[in-house]
């Protein structure tokens, strides 16, 4: 049996499921809420965002509000929420075969247990790809038929200090193609947390919201901007590098502030982030197999 | 003697400080129906879950098919048909998705004529389209074994197959049985709280109490006639000791406070014939057998 037919088998299963949908309608309906939104009154925002400024830098805001500002805005607000959609699915890799009884029925075919946990996570990972490439669809490619596109511009707040970054129109889609990348292993960890969560669990509202509640409190204490808690934390938190896709609209810049094209101001910290994210994923997925092969199936 | 499909020796299994098994050892003879009788949390569930490696045991060794289950488990398990406890599927789709994906699983052909013969074969014809969620217990039951039939398997392990059926379901279920040992050589194990219900199906059982074994053998010899309880009762207990101590049934006399005898149930008119001749007046005759006694004790406790 290969993990391939077993993949295909998942991913059968996964379709099948309403809940497997909540989250497709869920981003659909932020994303469609926040277009209104801004097409309606679009230009307060901005105004908001640019409070301060505005005296010193000149700004055609309808044009700066375009679909590649819109699918920041939207990334920024979303890929907070989307870890809970993600576990809504992974949560329920193992604990919701449990809870059904067809674990045991499952496991007492040919099958080894690795292969099944490799399968189960491969098949949250393809959902959560699926999920991103959705919310892609929705946030950029709709978004820059509603609004146009042109060049972006980026908020950014460092410590005390507001920043605004403009990145040129053609430098902007690779940047997002990286960031969606980030994003997919990011989620990806989330996604392996959850179903290692599932193996302790014989229905999934436990794992779900296990994984929820960590994400939470991470990412709540990945915001605390508390110097003992930045040094000593922080580093040890996987939420405080699931942000890291923004580093890609950090656009390096020259000595006279000239943004640089097809520049990262700081690679290298991306790079680090995305090793350290790799590097849960492969922990929690080998503890899985690990546990796994041993447990006893009792549900 | 045939070949023994399944060799069980030492067998056990804790849970913390539970002792669900107690090194049971046991034989399968290939081709024939074994029952597991024992009540609720007997260590039946228990023992036929280590068979399918679902749970690992703390001592003990199971071979199956001549081979040691540790370590062979993908070729074993490919020839094991098995439903545990209930015949959970996928209730969210429907009979003919369930039976696809295991039949993936095992690399047998999906086209729904294929699953069609395997529907009929258990009685669910016509109803492969329909959500598993709307069948009926003895449908899911039905289902269930269609799976464990998806890879014509050479054992099939049943845990509790009759549980929550109608008795025409009960029926269906042990002519099935029936069916698959008979026609078509399938070696079943199949596990029962009931004593009937074993003795209906199989050629030999094991019966586990708490998770020993407290009897093993032939179905046949274990119910064997001869070894009936007789109990007598009579308004004349005295009188009728002394005439049975100095009569030809004194050796069957099982008790001496009261009228109760080991005896061949065809015995017992010429024992009531005896007794009322000599004047003692018998008011209740009760025949048990005596693993059926000494079962539903088990059971009562």
């Amino acid at each position: 049996m290969s993990i391939w037919k077993l993949l295909e088998i998942e991913l059968y299963k996964i379709s099948k499921r309403p809940r497997t949908y909540i989250s497709f309608a869920a981003i659909s309906a932020i994303v469609l809420i926040f277009q209104f939104a801004f097409k309606a009154d679009g230009e307060n925002y901005m105004n908001l965002m640019l409070q301060g400024i505005n005296d010193s830098f000149q700004l055609d805001k309808q044009q700066a509000m375009n679909g590649y500002f819109m699918c920041y805005i939207i990334l920024n607000t979303l890929l907070v929420q989307v870890p809970i959609l993600v576990a809504l699915v992974a949560g329920d890799a193992i604990s919701g075969e449990a809870n059904m009884g067809t674990l045991r029925l499952l496991l007492s075919k040919p099958i080894s247990r690795t292969e099944i946990l490799i399968a189960k996570f491969l098949a949250s990972v393809f959902y959560t790809i699926i999920l991103l490439i959705w919310m892609a669809f929705f946030a950029l490619v709709l978004s820059l038929w509603i609004f146009g596109s042109g060049d972006m511009l980026v908020f950014r707040v460092a410590g005390e200090v507001s920043q605004i970054m403009q990145i040129a129109q053609d430098d902007i889609v690779w940047r997002y193609l990286a960031a969606f990348g980030y994003a997919a292993v990011a989620l990806t960890v989330i996604a392996s947390l959850a179903v290692f969560l599932s193996l302790f669990a014989e229905n999934s509202i436990g794992p779900i919201i296990t994984t929820i509640c960590i994400v939470l409190v991470f990412t709540i204490v990945s915001n605390m901007n508390i110097p003992v808690i930045d040094t000593h934390v922080k580093p040890f938190l996987f939420t405080s590098y699931l942000v890291g896709w923004k580093g890609f609209f950090y656009i390096a810049t020259t000595q006279d502030g000239i943004p640089i094209k097809g520049s990262i101001e700081d690679i290298q910290s991306i790079q680090r982030s995305l090793m350290i994210l790799v590097g849960h994923i492969g922990l929690l997925l080998l503890l899985s197999i690990y546990i796994f092969k041993r447990k006893d199936i009792l549900s | 003697m045939g070949q023994n499909i399944v060799e069980v020796e030492g067998l056990s299994k804790s849970f913390a400080s539970f002792e669900a098994v107690k090194h049971i050892s046991f034989q399968i003879e290939k081709g024939s129906v074994y029952g597991f009788l024992g009540q609720n949390g007997a260590g039946k569930s228990t023992t036929m879950r280590m068979l399918l490696s679902l749970i690992q045991p703390n001592s003990g060794n199971i071979r199956i098919f001549g081979k040691p289950l540790k370590g062979n488990e993908k070729s074993i398990l490919s020839n094991i048909g098995a439903i545990i406890e209930k015949p959970d599927t996928y209730g969210y789709l429907s009979g003919y998705d369930n039976l696809k994906i295991f039949s993936k699983i095992f690399s047998r052909p999906t086209s729904l004529s294929a699953l069609d013969v395997l529907l009929e074969k258990v009685g669910l014809k016509g109803r492969g389209k329909d959500k598993v969620k709307s069948y009926s217990q003895g449908m899911k039951q039905r289902l269930g074994i269609a799976i464990a039939l998806l890879n014509d398997p050479d054992f099939i392990m049943l845990d509790e197959p009759t549980n929550g059926l109608d008795p025409q379901g009960i029926t269906e279920i042990r002519n099935l049985i029936g069916h698959f040992s008979k026609n078509e050589g399938k070696t079943i194990l199949v596990s029962s709280h009931l004593l009937n219900e074993i003795e209906m199906v199989a050629d030999s059982m094991i019966i586990l109490h708490k998770g020993e074994k407290i009897a093993e053998g032939k179905v046949q010899q274990l119910l064997d006639p001869t070894k009936t309880i007789v109990t007598i009762e009579t308004s004349n207990l005295q009188g009728a000791m002394n005439l049975i101590q100095n009569s030809n049934w004194s050796n069957k006399l099982a008790s001496n406070n009261e009228l109760r005898f080991e005896m061949d149930k065809e015995e017992i008119p010429l024992l009531v014939k005896s007794l009322v001749e000599h004047d003692i007046p018998v008011s209740n005759v009760q025949s048990n057998h005596s693993l059926e006694n000494y079962f539903l004790k088990l059971t009562n406790a």
